[in-house]
């Protein structure tokens, strides 16, 4: 049955400005096979819904307790406590909650309730030259219903966009080509061991995948989220610079220095102080890279 | 880059004393009143304007081209007691009836006692700008003896009177002007004074000139006779002329043209004291003497001419460069945007827009429909303007502000009551509609206090279809009857304004050609603004009913009106169950075809209002709250839509405070969902984060983003691109931000110097 395929989603962002052209509603997919150090949002990483709870907003009322119906929480000595192998994520207590501290993470969407929200932005993709950004996580990941919601989006003359690492075996990759009329290429690093240290992952096939990518005929902006100390030296620009020199397609290089704005706030303390050690590359590091770049033909976005 | 003199001029503004008072104008006004207590009223109005002008310190700032300022002096405590007890003398004995058959209609108590009972004018209006410069003083002043002389009038002293003191007023001002050539003169500023010399009686005619003779019927009209809060009509239409025969004659180059009018600009600015006039807990508020001192003065740009044909032109791109490079909270400029408008025009407006500059934008699409279907003829209806906050207007063919603040959630706790009210102090139900729109409320044209509606023949609703004629009953029956006491107020302030005469009747069309002042009838329009508050509550609310009751059948009407009644005491699932449901601003279609319910329910009172209308007035809707939407909330039960007793209501068109949480363009197809093609006016407030439209990229996607807006058939926009942390800051460190200039309502203020409970409501607003 058409558009009635399900994808979970854990953020849809409109009017948003910093993925790709225009103004574009950005589709944030859940579930992700590289685990970024720096990721600002860990429950995009697990690939199914969960139940999210912020201590610092509880008030200890015990409302969520009184509405579960399941007995995965329960009010011990006014503290609520949680089992996670009872809980069927209903959502009971997300809607009793009087202090905002509860949150399912991740909602299934049919294809076409998707594209129902996508669609109602068309008049601003129009006039903006913008479209739609399926993001992630990883998107390739929920590559059928990926490849559903590129159709009927092209269909109707969406411009489409694909936010990705490609971490993922390289037919997964072409399967949605035919539907997508740019890539964010996500390029975390070129050292391998760096970046097994920083993402848990090798980034051989990512490489691989890359330069098959180049040869595709579609357009491809990389995006390299830098952080202080972690990938931030010369040598990684350098060698960045050589492996897209000779790209047909590239449109250029996005980099993207660490910010702790998009931080959520609402993350637990450990999680919290984690971010902190991480910082934004040296205020000159865009210049040095913008010289570098451009000195090879690769223009800074 | 701005003149050397401007530049300076706006550093010793942020630097002079918020005490600085032009005290002259109360002492000179009081010996004046005093001189010529005997004389007939309109006469007595223009001896003592004459007597103020003759007197009054003549001020040239160094290195000013345009001239025309008041002398400010700090007042000692014996000269601000005094002050003060001028205003007891004036007004304590003074019964709230007789205020009204005076004046009308005015803020609050504060702006009053400020005001001599003879020089009294509300202001909120447009002067015939274009007669002052293209006819000038003289011609205005022989025209108002003529018809002394004529005969014409001969045997109605009133009018003899209007017309006798509205020629010791023109010429009241030539005698300013004249001693402003003289001390210019003296000062060896021979072209300034050879300007002056000029424009004292003759029409200008150059571009120097028009904005010379401008400002000072703005200085002597605002800060002498307290006529504040001026529309300037479409300047970049009625100053072409001026500007296109300077270049063209080699008088002017296009850069000096800039200059003047970026002068003109910052002149309005100029005049203004520091505070916020709606932050009425701040202490500058309470201390300040002046008759006006913050009040924005609206500029109209660009706009359709006529039918198709646009009237951007030079001086409308300059305008918006001055306002862009000036950042200013005076003047307060209007864009008029239309279909087809020229791309780079709009560009620059929305770049503007981007810097935080005074500039909103309203659509001609939708205004020129609605202001027709609202008793304004084809002829006029191409001309329209604004003037704060955000009412429309016929310029020079109307007088001032009149305007009622519609509270559209009252008709929904009526209507969930049967008509009656619960009272949140009093703790029980009152009904008692005799005591709706008491003297009070009309005075300062707020629903304050508890209402009621229309208990008869009331039968609990079964259906939504239902619950929606009781919200259209209880709005009908409270406006009606508001029509009926305004009317007869109009009649008694008609009676009582016989034969006098307020500053604006110099300038308005009709009023010296028929011997009359606009309150009784002098001008062709007169209106009263129906200023339709909290459409976001009312919305939320009959949405939530919907759901609840009659979609999901969770919750009986009983069991959601006793739980408001009592402000959800135990009831608090019921209120987060409530609080949850989707809102207006995230365009889901369920929630926000209500704003077209209650919207047309509105409009079609206010149409019925304007068929059975006896008096002079025609009403006219806008959606607008100005800074009273925590007023207007005060008295209210808890809504069903989550809000508590007591609570504010939406501001303006925004969604409630916070609910909007889908993203700028799902706030903007909500709202453009209204029906704004019957609306008349009203602002919608959209902040942005400045990274999100960051460099030309960000600039392109503003343009269409806005572009969209109106095209979908939005009304207004105006925006402030300032982050939560930023506003945090200005708190903290207010002498670091002394220049954000934040677009609050219908006016725009420095944040830092806006009260608390402003600034808090502010950062509360939804940041996309």
């Amino acid at each position: 049955m058409y558009g009635k395929m399900k994808g979970i989603i854990f953020n849809i962002q409109r009017f948003s400005t910093k993925d790709g052209p225009g103004i574009r509603t950005t589709v944030f997919l859940k579930g992700c096979n590289v685990n970024c150090a720096w990721c600002h949002n860990p429950e995009s990483i697990d690939g199914n819904q969960m139940l999210r709870f912020d201590s610092k907003l509880c008030i200890s009322c015990g409302r969520c307790a009184v509405a579960c119906p399941s007995g995965a929480t329960e009010m011990v000595d006014g503290r609520r406590v949680y089992y996670l192998d009872k809980c069927t994520l209903c959502g009971d207590c997300v809607s009793a909650c009087g202090a905002d501290a509860l949150e399912i993470v991740g909602e299934n969407y049919t294809a076409e309730e998707l594209y129902n929200i996508i669609i109602k932005d068309e008049d601003f993709y129009k006039e903006s030259g913008g479209g739609v950004t399926f993001s992630g996580g990883e998107p390739l990941l929920q590559q059928e219903f990926l490849i559903e919601m590129l159709r009927l989006c092209k269909a109707v003359g969406i411009h489409t966009a694909l936010d990705t690492a490609l971490n993922i075996e390289w037919d997964r990759v072409e399967a949605v080509l035919p539907w997508v009329d740019l890539v964010l290429l996500d390029i975390k690093g070129m050292d391998s061991r760096k970046h097994f240290q920083n993402t848990g992952v090798s980034n051989e096939l990512i490489h691989k995948n890359a330069v098959k990518l180049a040869y595709m005929g579609v357009p491809i902006i990389v995006r390299m989220p830098v952080v202080k100390e972690l990938n931030d030296s010369i040598e990684e620009l350098e060698a960045a610079a050589d492996f897209m020199r000779a790209w047909p397609n590239l449109k250029g290089v996005e980099i993207l220095p660490y910010h702790s704005l998009g931080v959520d706030k609402s993350l637990e303390y450990e999680a919290l102080e984690a971010q902190k050690k991480f910082k934004a590359p040296d205020s000159d590091f865009i210049d040095k890279a913008r010289e570098l770049f451009t000195a090879s033909g690769i223009k800074i976005l | 880059m701005l003149p050397e003199y401007v530049e300076k001029s706006i550093d010793q503004w942020f630097k002079k004393s918020d005490e600085a008072t032009f005290f002259e104008r109360i002492e000179l006004q009081e010996e004046a009143v005093k001189k010529y207590y005997d004389k007939p009223y309109a006469v007595r109005y223009g001896k003592v304007l004459n007597y103020i002008l003759e007197r009054m310190t003549v001020v040239i700032n160094e290195g000013e081209k345009i001239a025309g300022s008041v002398k400010e002096i700090i007042p000692d405590d014996e000269q601000r007691e005094w002050a003060e007890n001028l205003s007891c003398e004036w007004w304590d004995d003074v019964s709230e009836e007789e205020k009204q058959r005076r004046i009308m209609f005015y803020y609050s108590p504060g702006w009053i006692k400020r005001r001599n009972p003879l020089l009294f004018t509300f202001g909120h209006l447009s002067f015939d700008w274009e007669a002052i410069i293209n006819k000038g003083l003289g011609w205005h002043a022989e025209r108002a003896q003529g018809l002394i002389d004529s005969g014409e009038f001969a045997d109605d002293q009133d009018k003899i009177d209007f017309l006798t003191g509205a020629v010791e007023c023109y010429k009241a001002q030539t005698v300013l002007i004249n001693r402003y050539a003289d001390e210019a003169g003296k000062a060896g500023n021979d072209a300034l004074s050879a300007v002056c010399r000029k424009i004292a009686c003759e029409p200008a005619e150059t571009l120097y000139e028009a904005l010379q003779l401008i400002w000072f019927v703005v200085l002597i009209s605002q800060k002498v006779a307290g006529c504040g809060v001026f529309c300037f009509d479409r300047m970049d239409q009625y100053l072409l002329p001026y500007f296109e025969k300077d270049i063209a004659e080699g008088r002017l180059t296009e850069e000096e043209a800039f200059g003047l009018i970026v002068e003109f600009f910052n002149k309005n600015n100029e005049i203004l004291d520091h505070g916020d006039h709606m932050s009425q807990e701040s202490d500058v508020v309470k201390n300040n003497l002046e008759v006006t001192y913050d009040d924005p003065n609206y500029i109209i740009i660009a706009g359709l001419l006529s039918k198709g044909v646009s009237g951007v032109n030079k001086l409308s791109h300059m305008m918006i460069r001055a306002q862009h490079e000036l950042g200013l909270r005076n003047p307060f400029v209007v864009v008029r945007w239309h279909e087809g408008i020229d791309p780079e025009f709009w560009s620059e407006v929305c770049d503007s827009m981007r810097s935080n500059s005074t500039v909103v934008v309203y659509n001609d699409e939708t205004m020129i429909p609605a202001l027709l279907e609202f008793g304004i003829d084809e002829e006029d209806v191409y001309g329209y303007g604004f003037y704060g906050c955000n009412d429309p207007l016929i310029p020079k063919k109307e007088g001032g502000l009149r305007q009622l603040w519609v509270n559209l959630v009252w008709p929904f706790e009526l209507a969930l009551n049967g008509g009656s009210a619960f009272c949140v102090g009093a703790g029980d139900w009152v009904h008692d509609p005799s005591a709706n729109f008491d003297m009070r409320d009309r005075l300062i044209g707020l629903m304050s206090g508890v209402y009621s509606g229309d208990t008869e023949g009331y039968k609990e609703p079964e259906s939504m279809e239902d619950f929606i004629a009781g919200y259209k009953k209880q709005l009908r029956f409270l406006l009606l009857q508001y029509m009926e006491k305004m009317e007869e107020d109009y009649l008694k302030e008609q009676e009582y304004s016989r034969g006098r005469i307020r500053i604006e009747d110099l300038f308005l069309q009709g009023t010296i050609e028929n011997a009359t002042n606009w309150i009784a009838g002098g001008t062709k329009y007169h209106k009263i603004t129906m200023q339709g508050s909290g459409l976001a509550t009312a919305v939320d609310s009959l949405a939530a009913i919907d759901q609840a009751v009659f979609k999901e059948k969770k919750y009986s009407l009983d069991e959601i009106r006793q739980a408001l009644r009592t402000d959800f005491a135990d009831r608090e699932d019921l209120r987060i169950y409530l609080d949850s449901l989707p809102k207006f601003g995230n365009d889901v279609e369920e929630v926000d075809k209500y704003a077209t319910v209650v919207t047309n329910a509105f409009c079609d009172v206010v149409a019925e209002m304007n068929e059975k209308r006896t008096g002079l007035y025609t009403y006219m809707p806008t959606l607008s709250t100005d800074r009273d939407f925590t007023g207007m909330g005060a008295c209210l039960a808890a809504t069903a839509d989550g809000r508590r007793a007591g609570e504010q209501i939406s501001e303006n068109q925004s969604p409630y405070m916070g609910a909007d949480h889908s993203g700028v363009t799902a706030l903007l197809n909500s709202v453009s969902k209204v029906p704004f093609h019957r609306i008349t006016g009203g602002p919608l407030n959209v902040m942005l984060h400045p990274s999100t439209i960051e460099g030309d990229d960000g600039l392109a996607k503003l343009t269409a983003l806005f572009s969209v807006f109106m095209k979908r058939g939005g009304m207004q926009l105006q925006l402030n691109v300032v982050g939560r942390e930023e506003l945090l800051d200005a708190q903290k460190k207010p002498e670091q931000h002394k220049n954000l200039c934040v677009r609050v309502t219908g006016y725009s203020a420095y944040f830092v110097q806006m009260g608390k409970i402003a600034q808090e409501e502010l950062i509360n607003r939804t940041v996309n």
